[in-house]
């Protein structure tokens, strides 16, 4: 029966191997007939949406892996507002101060409260943290 | 029985923004209705310390925010710690369920969702 996961990253993509384990971990319940209803970056795991990025062109491109995963499956890629206003980390509509410096989170990653998070749980399904 | 989602504290009050984002994820699912056991495990159990001084590193006072955990229906609350850190120094003393690591599996095994931080 297939299994419907809510997916917490909670690391920055080059401090560990968090990140790049999450990829592999949802391209592999999908491609088992499971469902990723969304994908929540909290606390240092912001730091996957930030339009700033830019690997070395022979280092893993995370960001580019979560945009391949939500073209190819839908999947929602959900950003904590307020742990990615703590680090620079930003929407357009997320705070006054971005009218003085450009925002960093560009669709399809969306800026949401701690309570889209917690919504889906309440759902049911099983939820990953990593 | 309720099904409830289990929250897990274990780093220092100020050594990383781990406590504060514990319990603002406690705050965030309390305020949809949902049913939350918080449990401070090893260092995380200093959060509690009722003589700790944020404020000397410029940061808030990490014991009095989890003062007002209850206030937000976040009411049960546990350590599990090896340090000799006892009740009388920690606030919401009489709120804490000191729990050995039979009862901690137990908590994990029931959980219907836990997150670490």
């Amino acid at each position: 029966m297939p299994t419907s996961f809510t997916v917490m990253v909670t690391k920055s993509p080059f401090d560990s191997r968090n990140v790049e384990n999450a990829i592999t971990f949802c391209r592999a319940a999908i491609n088992s007939g499971h469902k990723i209803n969304q994908v929540f970056f909290y606390q240092a795991g912001v730091q996957c949406a930030s339009s700033l990025l830019e690997p070395n062109s022979d280092e893993i491109n995370t960001r580019q892996a979560w945009l391949e995963l939500h073209n190819k499956y839908g999947i929602n890629l959900n950003v904590c507002t307020t742990a990615g206003s703590r680090r620079g980390v930003v929407a357009m509509d997320s705070s006054p101060s971005t009218q003085t410096f450009s925002p960093n989170i560009e669709a399809p990653f969306t800026a949401v409260g701690l309570s889209a998070y917690f919504e889906a749980l309440a759902e049911g399904g099983v939820n990953i943290q990593l | 029985m309720t099904p409830y989602i289990m929250i897990q504290s274990t780093r220092a009050p100020y050594s990383s923004s781990a406590a504060i984002d514990a319990y603002e994820a406690a705050l965030a699912a309390s305020n949809l209705g949902l049913r939350v056991k918080y449990v401070f495990v090893d260092k995380g159990i200093h959060q509690l310390n009722v003589n700790q001084q944020g404020q000397l590193i410029s940061h808030k006072n990490m014991a009095k925010k989890l003062s007002a955990l209850p206030l937000f229906d976040v009411e049960e609350l546990y350590a599990l710690s090896s340090s000799n850190i006892t009740k009388e120094d920690l606030v919401l003393s009489d709120d804490i369920e000191f729990i050995d690591h039979a009862a901690f599996v137990s908590l994990c095994e029931n959980a219907s969702q836990t997150l670490v931080f």
